[in-house]
């Protein structure tokens, strides 16, 4: 158990980075969608445009995601040869993870949140529609960089 | 390669000629009618005109609604994205609007008759459902029930009561009325049916008694028969409604036959209501009518023919637009950088006389896309996809020049898919072991893929900077070119050279001295001069001294194009994990190779599917915010010129009505 504490949480690491933004994500999307259906029932040939401001939230998710892919290719986790951790390293993966884990979680919901009311300029305004992507890819700018910041603490982790 | 140069025109003639003039106008679709005829009072009132046709295009919405209520149309899965469109020729097209008003009636006729029948079938059905719930429970009673009545000696009727307490009630009734009797027709679990025999000469007590009893008399008014042949009569007119709906549908079918003229008819009105309203912004005398608008340089020529041949007393009138007046913004670029147009005009129209952004956002957009999708063989799939779509949705104007657009940065996305190697992901890699990376491999030095974004933002702040220095001469405004655009770009540099110029090999710390003595020159150029618009001299450096805070605004948009790594990356990593799970399988003999091949082909269209939005959506953003920030200015009306707008029909070699 002693000397296998490092290797859980860096676990804990991969966990953190794939869940908070997976929750996020899907709060998100669920937004959308719902708001999406109603304007669905009245004019179902918006569908296409519905469909691309709902898959805007879903990106923090693949990000987490993303994360955390690259913290079990560091540690070993793809390929079957598990790296052994100092609980020190398995700490550092933790807090790698904790940019993409709280900002993309808090992010894709509050972007849900814009492209929800998006929806609204679909269905008066449809030809305003890329402005309602807009809007909402303006609160993805902070995903992208604590992104950045997770995946840059993760290569500088030595292992 | 800008902004289309405007001209106003105006067309005067005989007011007889209206109706061929307004045909033109609509025909050639080049002209923005706009009223501009104060001192002339518009003399052409088409109301009586616009309410005929208002009717018959209600008539028409009526009855496609009716169709498409009953038959949905068959919409290929690329039109239920984009919309169902008719395609006719000429010839379908003035076949179809021939006698229009008649067969826009007929139709009608025909849809209000089929809604009609449904309705009253709908309703029959309904009696008749109803009427056998009523008799069901009745079913076991033999006596046909219009004899159930009050007779000369002895009384009927036929009613409910309670299970429960029916037989001690009817027990004490039955003590009160001498000679009263009953039988059950039948019994539920909390309710029975009876028949019930009283004396005519006690009618009376025997009614308040059984009503005592908690017995609820049951009327068979409208019935005559015993309710089993009541039934059997019912279900037979349910069956001849279902018989009689059958044939309603095949009207249905004839009705929906007709779906291609009702469209056709609708547009054909539509366009006429056009072609009457404009007119509502034509001025005239007694005798002539003059119309007024803006039309596009280039389309000039030709509507001057087109008019000038109607009729040779038909005046057509050009000019400039005046210094007080707004002309309408069209852009109007080559073929190459009019595929750009959309991602400007969903930002908005730039104001009259500036900029257009479309030609100059064009080669860092595809730049852009490209290192968001980062692989050569989802460049090769976004190109080839948009390629098909536009055989596929027969697409013009806007939907075509962005098919263009993905064309384009479909290649660009191979171009920067093979400079850093991605193939699928690192599909080659794994199974041939071929390093196919042409400058670096994303993967392995991720650090450089970032510089290579931070690179590009730099790139396209000085080419938006310099673009409004550009301006600025343009309109003779030498001294804002120098002061606000010059001093910055001298500025910025001269802090990238003081930072990094220590890291240029061995003459670097000459240069990044010199870089310091630029800066501290340059800033206080900034300082001297960005405020010279105060009249105070301490406001005047004050203000300039604040200006120099816009530095960070500079930093961050830099930072911003962090997110081209982010995505690019994100891209990457996917594909090789897809390339890492589903080869895992190709080891298992005879199916293994087909499952990994199966799984690799839906795992990077996946990939491709989340990506490209993105891909999209933050190219065009890094242009908006970052790229047109720096010299975009907004606030232009859209060019909306008077023409054939239709709302279901596309007529090829359009000759309009």
């Amino acid at each position: 158990m002693e000397g296998f504490l490092g290797t859980i949480l860096g676990f804990l690491g991969v966990a953190l980075a794939i869940i908070t933004p997976g929750i996020g994500s899907s709060v998100g999307v669920g937004l959308v969608g719902r708001s999406g259906a109603g304007v669905i029932t009245e004019d179902p040939d918006k569908f296409g445009s519905i469909l691309l401001l709902e898959a805007i939230p879903g990106t923090q998710g693949v990000y987490g995601f993303l994360t955390g892919l690259m913290i079990m290719i560091r540690i070993g986790a793809l390929g079957g040869g598990l790296r052994t951790l100092t609980v020190g390293q398995g700490i550092l993966f933790i807090m790698a993870a904790m940019p993409i884990a709280v900002v993309g979680w808090v992010s894709a919901i509050f972007q849900g949140r814009v492209a929800a009311a998006g929806v609204g300029i679909v269905a008066k305004r449809p030809e305003e529609m890329g402005k309602a992507v807009i809007l909402a890819a303006m609160v993805e700018t902070y995903a992208v960089l604590s992104l950045l910041a997770s995946l840059l603490l993760v290569f500088s982790v030595n292992v | 390669m800008a902004i289309s140069e405007m001209r106003r025109v105006a067309v005067l003639g005989h007011e007889s000629r209206i109706g061929d003039v307004v045909t033109t106008l609509q025909r050639l679709g080049t002209v923005e009618v706009s009223a501009d005829t104060a001192d002339l009072s518009c003399p052409f009132n088409p109301a009586a005109g616009l309410a005929h046709v208002d009717s018959v295009m209600s008539e028409l919405k009526y009855s496609i609604d009716i169709m498409g209520r009953h038959r949905r149309i068959s919409k290929t899965a690329i039109e239920s994205f984009t919309g169902y469109r008719l395609y006719l020729t000429d010839d379908e097209w003035t076949m179809y609007v021939r006698d229009g008003a008649e067969n826009a009636h007929r139709i009608y006729a025909m849809a209000r008759a089929v809604e009609q029948s449904l309705a009253d079938l709908a309703a029959a059905e309904a009696r008749i459902l109803t009427s056998i719930e009523y008799l069901e429970p009745w079913r076991e009673l033999r006596v046909p029930v219009e004899q159930v009545v009050p007779g000369k000696y002895v009384g009927l009727a036929l009613g409910t009561a309670e299970s429960r307490s029916y037989e001690a009630a009817l027990a004490d009734a039955a003590e009160a009325v001498e000679g009263m009797s009953w039988e059950i027709v039948t019994a539920e679990k909390d309710k029975v049916r009876l028949l019930v025999a009283y004396p005519m000469s006690a009618a009376d007590d025997a009614l308040r008694a059984l009503a005592q009893a908690g017995f609820a008399k049951v009327s068979f008014e409208q019935y005559s028969g015993a309710p089993s042949d009541i039934i059997a009569q019912l279900e037979q007119d349910l069956q001849s409604i279902q018989a009689q709906r059958a044939q309603v549908e095949r009207d249905v079918d004839i009705l929906v036959e007709e779906r291609p003229r009702a469209f056709a008819l609708y547009d054909f009105f539509a366009l006429e209501r056009a072609r009457l309203d404009v007119t509502n912004k034509f001025g005239g005398t007694e005798r002539t009518f003059v119309v007024e608008g803006w039309i596009q340089q280039a389309n000039l020529q030709g509507f001057r023919t087109a008019i000038e041949q109607l009729a040779d007393d038909i005046v057509v009138l050009d000019r400039p637009p005046r210094e007080d007046e707004e002309p309408p913004v069209e852009l109007e670029n080559n073929r190459f950088a009019s595929a750009f147009e959309p991602v400007t005009k969903m930002m908005g129209y730039p104001k009259h006389g500036s900029l257009d952004p479309s030609p100059f956002l064009g080669p860092f957009f595809l730049i852009f896309f490209g290192l968001c999708m980062t692989d050569a063989a989802y460049g090769i799939v976004i190109a080839a996809l948009a390629y098909w779509l536009i055989g596929q949705t027969r697409a013009r104007g806007m939907g075509r020049q962005f098919l263009n657009l993905l064309i384009m940065s479909g290649l660009a996305t191979v171009f920067v898919g093979a400079m850093l190697g991605g193939w699928a992901g690192d599909l080659l890699q794994r199974l041939f072991g071929w390093r196919t990376a042409i400058l670096f491999d994303p993967m392995e030095e991720p650090t450089k893929f970032l510089i290579l974004s931070f690179a590009l933002g730099v790139i396209q702040i000085y080419t938006g900077i310099i673009l409004k220095a550009y301006d600025n001469i343009r309109r003779g405004d030498w001294m804002s070119a120098i002061f606000d655009q010059v001093f910055w770009l001298v500025f910025l540099t001269s802090i990238g050279l003081a930072l990094g110029g220590g890291y240029l090999g061995p003459s670097g710390p000459a240069i990044a001295s010199a870089g310091q003595k630029l800066l501290l020159a340059s800033a206080i150029g900034l300082v001297l001069t960005q405020g010279r618009h105060h009249k105070n001299p301490l406001m005047r450096i004050g203000s300039g001294l604040l200006s120099l805070y816009n530095t960070t605004g500079y930093m961050s948009d830099i930072v911003s194009y962090a997110r081209l790594f982010g995505l690019g990356f994100t891209s990457t990593v996917l594909a090789s994990v897809m390339n890492d799970l589903m080869l895992r399988p190709a080891g298992i003999p005879v199916i293994g190779p087909i499952i990994a091949l199966i799984g690799l082909v839906f795992g990077h269209l996946f990939n491709i599917l989340i990506n490209i939005i993105g891909a999209y959506v933050h190219s065009s953003r890094l242009q908006y915010v970052e790229f047109f920030g720096k010299f975009f200015e907004a606030g232009g009306r859209r060019f909306m010129p008077f023409g054939m707008s239709t709302k279901y029909v596309d007529v090829e070699n359009a000759k309009g009505a």
